[in-house]
C-alpha cells in the first residue's frame, strides 16, 4: 500500500493532523489500534452500544463531534482501525519514503509513506508497590475506559491514587457511575502548588474544569485527601484492602500514618509515559525530561523531527493532554502539506499562526501541571524486596538491586539484561520508566545518562502466522 | 450478585444495548451484551483472573486496560493469548483462563 501521509494514532494530535493535511490536499491514511478513531481522549463506545445521551460523553463534546465530522466528510482520509504498527524501515536516505508494517490482524501488510506523523499518545505511569500485580489493581485509563466505553465498573468498592489532574475526572466518572469511591488519594498537596498559583493567571477555563470535577466529588461524598497514596494492596487471589500512608514532601510515607481500606478495586496512575516505540526506531533524537522522569521526541516548530520527513504530533513530545496535541496535530497536518507542495510557505505560515499562538498559551500550563505532579523519589521505598518491578517476568526489586550492586549494572540495558525485566510481552511499557528510575537511583546516576528500554525491531507482538501471511 | 453494569439511573448517557446472549468461561455460562469486550463481560460477572502467571502461577486480570500490559491474556476458542481488553466477546465463544504461555490450551 502507498499513501502521501500516513498518521500513527487516532486521538486527537491523529485526527488534528489528518484534518488539516486533508483540507490542504494531500491523501492520508490514518494507522490505528483501535476499533474506532477517538484514541484514550475521545474513545467512542462500541458501534453497538447506543447513547441516547451521548453529549454527556465527553467534556467538549461539541470539538469531538466537529473532529469525527470532519473526518467522515474528507474522501481524501482513510483510517485504518483494529490496525497496529508492528516495525517500520526507516529511509536510507532523510526525506525518502518510510514504510510501516501493519498488523491487521489478519497479516502484515506494508504501508509506504512519503511523510510520517506519530501521534501515539501515551499511557498511564503505575508506581511499583506491594501487591499491584493483584487482580483489582489496574491503570485509572483502564479504569475509565471500562467506565466510560463499556459501562462497567472496576469494583462497587473503589480507591484512587496517584497524582496529577486526571484522578479528578475518573474519579467523578465512577461516582456518577453508581460506585462507592471510597477516597481519591492524591499524592502532592495544594500547599506545594500554592507558590506557584501566579502562574494559573489566565488559565481559568482549565481550572474551572477542574473545579467542575472537585464539586461533583463533593456533591457525591467522595473524599479527596492530598499528601497520601496507597502504598499496599493485599487480598486472597484478588485485592480486598489497601493500606494508605500520609507521605512526606518527597513521598516517604510517614511512620504510624498507615490506615487500612477495604475495597474491591484500586485505580493507580502518577500522570503519564508517551509512547516511543516508533520514534525510537526511526531514529528521531529524543532528550530526557527530568521534571517528567521521561524522554521525549525532539521537534522543530514545525513539529518535525531530527529525521527528514518524520512529523510528531501529542504526548511523544512531553505530556499536555489534548488541549496541546490538538494545535500541535494541525501544525503537524499543515507543515507535512506543505513539504508536499500543496500549501505555500505564505499560506501554510498564515494559517499555523493561530494553532501556534493557542500552543504556547497551552503548553504553558502543561508545563505547570507536569511539575506540580512531578513524581518525588520517595515512592521508591514503596517496595520491598519481594515486590515485582516487572510484571510479564516476575522480576522483584531485589533482583534488580542485586543486579547493580553485587553484578555492577551501571545502566538500563544491562539491568535488562541480567534479569530479564523488560522483556516480556509488554516490552518494557509498563516497567521500563521504574527501571530506569531505580537503576538511576542505586547507582547515583543521571537518568538522562541511562537510556531506556526503547528502540526494539518488533514494537508489538505479531503471531507467526500474521507474519508468514503478508501481503504486499 | 453485584450489579456492576452501570445501573440505568445512573448512566448519564442512558445507553441502550443490545439483547444479551450466552458465552462461556471455564465452562460456565455468562452473560454478555453485543460491543462488550471479554474483560469487561467478564468484570461485570465479577471475575478478576484471566490468566496465571508463567514462573509463579499468580493470578493476573485487566491492569492497562487499552492493550499494552498483556497482563489480560485469555484462550479464546482454543487460540491463546488474546487480549481480553480488546477482543469483542461472540455469542457462544469459548474462553479459558490462560495459564502460562498456554501452550497446553492451544487447539483444545
Amino acid at each position: 500500500m502507498e499513501t502521501e501521509v500516513a498518521i500513527v494514532g487516532a486521538g486527537p494530535a491523529g485526527l488534528s493532523a489528518a484534518v488539516a493535511a486533508s483540507e490542504a490536499g494531500c491523501r492520508v491514511t490514518i494507522v490505528d489500534a483501535y476499533a474506532l478513531p477517538g484514541g484514550q481522549y475521545y474513545k467512542q463506545m462500541p458501534g453497538e452500544f447506543h447513547p441516547r445521551r451521548p453529549e454527556t460523553l465527553y467534556h467538549d463534546f461539541s470539538q469531538a463531534q466537529q473532529l469525527f465530522a470532519k473526518l467522515d466528510d474528507h474522501a481524501r482520509v482513510q483510517v485504518l482501525s483494529g490496525t497496529t504498527v508492528w516495525t517500520v524501515q526507516a529511509a536510507s536516505t532523510p526525506g525518502d519514503p518510510v514504510t510501516l508494517y501493519l498488523n491487521t490482524g489478519a497479516g502484515s501488510v506494508g504501508l509506504r509513506a512519503e511523510k510520517v506523523i506519530l501521534a501515539p499518545g501515551a499511557y498511564d505511569r503505575v508506581l511499583p508497590f506491594p501487591g499491584w500485580d493483584l487482580p483489582g489493581v489496574m491503570t485509572m485509563g483502564a479504569a475509565q475506559t471500562l467506565v466510560k466505553s463499556q459501562r462497567v465498573l472496576p469494583g462497587l468498592r473503589v480507591v484512587l491514587s496517584g497524582s496529577g489532574p486526571f484522578l479528578l475526572p475518573v474519579a467523578a466518572g465512577l461516582a456518577q457511575a453508581g460506585a462507592q469511591v471510597v477516597a481519591v488519594y492524591e499524592a502532592t498537596t495544594p500547599l506545594q502548588w500554592a507558590r506557584h498559583a501566579p502562574r494559573v493567571w489566565n488559565h481559568w477555563d482549565k481550572l474551572r474544569e477542574g473545579g467542575d470535577y472537585v464539586q461533583l466529588l463533593r456533591k457525591q461524598g467522595v473524599p479527596l485527601q492530598f499528601g497520601r497514596a496507597v502504598i499496599r494492596a493485599s487480598g486472597d487471589e484478588r485485592v480486598q484492602r489497601v493500606t494508605v500512608a500520609r507521605l512526606s514532601a518527597d513521598w516517604q510515607p510517614i511512620a504510624g500514618s498507615e490506615e487500612q481500606r477495604e475495597v474491591d478495586a484500586v485505580c493507580i496512575g502518577y500522570g503519564f509515559v508517551p509512547s516511543l516505540e516508533l520514534s525510537s526506531l526511526l531514529g528521531c533524537t529524543h532528550r530526557y525530561d527530568p521534571v517528567q522522569a521521561t524522554f521525549v521526541v525532539q521537534h522543530d516548530a514545525d513539529m518535525q523531527s531530527s529525521r527528514a520527513g518524520v512529523f510528531v504530533a501529542g504526548e511523544i513530545t512531553g505530556i499536555g493532554g489534548s488541549a496541546v496535541a490538538m494545535p500541535q496535530g494541525t501544525l503537524a497536518g499543515l507543515a507535512v502539506a506543505r513539504q508536499l507542495g500543496r500549501l505555500s510557505e505564505s499560506a501554510a505560515q498564515r494559517k499555523m499562526a493561530p494553532y501556534r499562538k493557542a500552543l504556547r498559551h497551552r503548553q504553558a500550563f502543561a508545563v505547570l501541571l507536569q511539575y506540580l505532579f512531578r513524581l518525588r523519589p520517595g515512592w521508591l521505598s514503596w517496595m520491598t524486596p519481594e515486590t515485582l518491578v516487572c510484571r510479564c517476568e516476575e522480576v522483584p526489586f531485589q533482583q534488580i538491586e542485586a543486579a547493580i550492586k553485587d553484578d555492577h549494572a551501571r545502566d538500563v540495558k544491562t539491568v535488562k539484561a541480567l534479569t530479564r525485566c523488560g522483556m516480556g510481552l509488554c516490552q518494557g511499557r509498563v516497567c521500563g520508566p521504574s527501571v530506569a528510575a531505580i537503576t538511576a537511583a542505586l547507582t547515583g546516576q543521571d537518568p538522562a545518562q541511562l537510556g531506556a528500554l526503547m528502540g526494539r525491531p518488533i514494537v508489538k507482538p505479531i503471531t507467526l502466522g500474521a507474519l508468514c501471511d503478508t501481503s504486499h | 450478585m453485584k450489579q456492576l453494569r452501570v445501573r440505568p439511573e445512573c448512566d448519564t448517557a442512558q445507553v441502550e444495548r443490545g439483547p444479551a446472549f450466552p458465552f462461556t468461561f471455564e465452562g460456565q455460562s455468562i452473560s454478555a451484551y453485543p460491543g462488550e469486550t471479554i474483560g469487561a463481560a467478564l468484570m461485570a460477572a465479577g471475575i478478576l483472573t484471566f490468566r496465571t502467571t508463567r514462573r509463579q502461577g499468580r493470578p493476573r486480570g485487566l491492569f492497562c486496560g487499552i492493550g499494552l500490559c498483556f497482563d489480560c491474556l485469555v484462550v479464546v476458542d482454543g487460540i491463546p493469548n488474546q487480549q481480553a481488553c480488546l477482543v469483542a466477546v461472540k455469542p457462544d465463544m469459548r474462553v479459558q483462563v490462560q495459564t502460562g504461555t498456554g501452550e497446553d490450551t492451544y487447539g483444545n
